[in-house]
């Protein structure tokens, strides 16, 4: 579903994305973690088609993004990590907004479900400029989801949401993976992505350290226990990094 | 433009609209709209007799944009996109020619906003309202477009011409246009000012490209008006085609000017400074005396203010350049002592009101704790001594800069006599202090942001307006009001001293007042209902 190969961004002299490579599948929950600094965002931006890859290609559902970057983007839906509304449409019209920049039909439906699935139901004529900074993370993910994209990514998307709105949220990511999409999600929230995240991509320094499961990544860290938690996995691996 | 473009300007621009009708339908809405309107109403009358806008704007008009138009080159690199348009639609399958002309038509809102405000001041005595609104229209629509002209121009620049061609293409940009006109100051002596403005090759030169606009504006007959305006459109197409049409990554650059101002934004909105973050913490100012709480109040305004100190240093840039155009213009032109005297006075009737009228350079009081007024009123500090803490720093140093400005002009020209200099220098630290207990009274009353959401923030335009036409006649109010008192005591007494006492004292009661009356505001303040989003 996404193929990323020997992707580097360079910011002047910082390298800040170093060949980085990697695939996710269909039905894939792939958490991408590290310490900040590590690319994670950036990583995420040039898939998203707004930052411009200095090396690399990327291929979404089969799609070249250099080559044909409105397709591509098509078959992407993005939740910043900040999730910035417009002020003075309320939540029903930033639905129909992201409907109709993705030229969907028949989107209200979909709508409907989507607001009730998040609890916002009772929201959707309310201006973006009220709404909590949780509320506005949900609009944010229910409007990239309207349009039924292939690749789902996240950043972030766990900050300022309370724990039911956390449990809803992965409630949803499941069902989209299910039905054949896949999900890419940035977090800093080890312990609360490591039960729904299938695999991992640790990061380091625009680099990537480790790619896999949970047990296939304790497998190459040496002294780590099979059944580690995710938290000990990532200070294992980044430290190893260090040495 | 595409379709959602087209629905999402619509959408917002509505809302934006039943927004600001909402407001104006609250009583202190209202109470604006009918200050603005009786303000207006008062510049008409004072103002029917004033010869001639059109022939004034035929005059400075042109050259007048083209310099705004020039400053626009030291605009960031890359266009700017609100947070929500750079998170929704820079991410959405859209094409760059439909991104650029609703990033322009987002403008276009804006420059409608403050062409109608503009154009009903010259309303009474313009070619006419019509042509005075499109043309003031189109002329900040030019503003916006050349600005994002130049930051695409300079991004293209970046990627194609090395540093030195760069340096070399930025001086002969800055420095060509004002030799040329300096050397034609000196070379046509012979002229006054305003035929100088009106027969310069050089000036002609240079604002040819916006005499279309400023020919819309008095445009004195339709025939005339169609042929400038739609000049003045056909311009603008040709920017927005260039923009389109260079190659730069300007969804990259757009991203990191638009992440850099909504950070700037955000700051300001914090309580930083208006041009950007601190950058040293060693410049350390020695504590102040307590004074009931004031003193601590005061030094912490004034040391991030001086770790900060790019609002000054504009401020001071500006009264710079105004004092060195008082001053050099004379010179270029013989020293005609008759123009020096004139220049030197219309220079220090300038360098006074500047830092009262741009004081968001010197927000270093209530305007700049915005997000911070639980803080404030928490502290163990009485609200009289907490105001004349937050509204010490930014006086003294209006006052500073006017005093520079001052002393510097008269220097150089002799302007006024040593006496009235004195006298200018005695009042102005008292008239900054009621300036600024201006400034807070009204944002205290009528919180406002100090800086914009994004381009199309149309409230913004309108309250910058209200705010600083509402400050400009209290101002001129109370400075007549100084002279008055002044004239009648001396033709009372006779004596020079009472003359000056006089004013003083009534100066010095409206500070204690007006502290006062700042106070008054704060306690009023309620952090839960009154702090804007």
């Amino acid at each position: 579903m996404l193929v990323v190969k020997e992707l580097t961004k360079r910011f002047e002299d910082r390298v800040a994305v170093d060949a980085l490579g990697f695939e996710v599948r269909a039905g894939e929950i792939l958490g991408l973690v590290g310490p900040n600094g590590a690319g994670k965002t950036t990583t995420l931006r040039c898939i998203a088609g707004i930052l411009t890859p200095d090396d690399g290609a990327i291929g979404i559902d089969g799609v070249d993004l250099a080559s044909q970057p409105l397709a591509a983007k098509r078959k992407l839906g993005l939740v910043p990590d900040e999730p910035h509304l417009f002020a003075r449409l309320s939540v029903w019209e930033h639905l129909e907004l992201a409907a109709r920049l993705y030229d969907v039909s028949g989107w209200e439906q979909l709508a409907r479900e989507l607001l009730d699935e998040l609890e916002l139901g009772a929201r959707r004529d309310t201006l973006a400029e009220a709404l909590s900074r949780g509320m506005r993370q949900k609009v944010a993910v229910a409007s990239a989801l309207i349009h039924a994209p292939s690749l789902l990514m996240l950043d972030e998307p766990l900050v300022g949401l309370d724990p039911r709105g956390i449990r809803t949220l992965f409630a949803t990511l499941r069902r989209h993976a299910g039905s054949g999409g896949a999900v890419v999600m940035s977090s800093h929230m080890l312990g609360q992505i490591e039960p729904h995240c299938t695999r991992f991509l640790i990061l380091r320094e625009g680099a990537k350290l480790f790619h896999g499961s949970k047990a296939e990544i304790a497998a190459e860290l040496p002294a780590m226990r099979h059944d580690a938690s995710l938290e000990e996995i990532f200070f294992g691996a980044t430290e190893e990094a260090l040495r | 433009m595409s379709h959602p473009l087209v629905w999402l300007l619509w959408r917002d621009t509505r809302n934006v609209t039943a927004s600001l009708i909402a407001r104006v339908s609250q009583p202190r809405g209202a109470l604006s709209i009918a200050g603005l309107v009786l303000f207006c109403a008062a510049v008409g009358f004072t103002t029917r007799s004033s010869p001639g806008f059109a022939g004034n704007v035929s005059a400075y008009g042109a050259p007048s944009v083209m310099g705004l138009v020039m400053l626009g080159a030291f605009s960031p690199l890359g266009l700017y996109f609100r947070p929500a348009d750079v998170d929704w639609l820079l991410t959405a399958p859209l094409t760059r020619a439909e991104l650029v002309v609703y990033n322009v038509a987002l403008r276009a809102r804006t420059a409608l906003l403050s062409g109608l405000f503009l154009s009903i001041l010259p309303t009474w005595r313009s070619a006419g309202w019509w042509q005075a609104f499109t043309g003031f229209t189109l002329v900040f629509l030019l503003l916006q477009v050349s600005g994002q002209w130049l930051a695409v121009v300079r991004a293209w620049l970046a990627l194609h011409v090395p540093r030195a061609g760069r340096w070399l293409i930025a001086i002969a940009f800055a420095v060509v246009p004002a030799a040329a006109v300096a050397l034609e100051l000196r070379a046509r002596s012979d002229l006054a000012l305003r035929e100088f403005f009106r027969d310069s090759i050089a000036l002609a030169v240079i604002g040819a490209p916006a005499r279309p606009f400023v020919a819309t504006a008095a445009a004195p007959t339709a025939l005339a008006w169609c042929v400038a305006a739609g000049t003045s459109l056909a311009i603008l197409a040709a920017f927005v085609a260039h923009i389109c049409r260079l190659d730069v990554p300007y969804l990259e650059a757009a991203i990191r000017h638009s992440e850099r101002r909504a950070l700037r934004f955000a700051r300001m909105r914090s309580g930083g400074g208006t041009f950007g973050a601190s950058t040293s913490t060693v410049r350390r100012i020695p504590m102040f005396p307590h004074f009931a709480g004031a003193g601590p109040v005061a030094w912490r305004q004034i040391q991030e203010l001086v770790r900060n100190p790019r609002g000054i240093l504009m401020l001071l840039a500006i009264v710079g350049l105004v004092s060195a155009a008082a001053i050099g213009v004379p010179f270029l032109r013989g020293r005609d002592a008759r123009l020096v005297v004139d220049m030197g006075r219309t220079g220090i009737f300038l360098v006074t009101f500047i830092p009262l009228l741009m004081g968001e350079n010197l927000a270093c009081d209530f305007r700049r704790d915005l997000d911070r007024m639980g803080q404030l009123k928490s502290w163990p500090i009485s609200s009289l001594a907490l105001a004349a803490g937050q509204i010490a720093p930014a006086a003294a140093f209006a006052t500073a800069v006017q005093v520079i400005g001052v002393l510097t002009l008269e220097l150089a020209t002799s302007a006024l006599s040593a006496g009235l200099t004195l006298l200018v220098l005695g009042l102005m630290p008292v008239v900054s202090w009621v300036a600024l207990c201006i400034d807070n009274l009204m944002f205290l009353w009528m919180p406002y942001r100090t800086v914009p959401e994004d381009p199309g923030d149309v409230a913004f335009v309108g309250r910058t307006f209200a705010t600083a036409l509402f400050k400009f006649i209290v101002l001129v109010a109370i400075l007549g009001a100084t002279l008055a008192i002044g004239n009648v005591a001396l033709s009372l007494s006779g004596s020079r001293v009472v003359a000056v006492a006089a004013p003083l004292f009534c100066l010095l009661s409206a500070c204690v007042y007006g502290t006062a009356a700042v106070a008054s505001a704060f306690r009023r303040y309620d952090v839960a209902r009154h702090a804007p989003v």
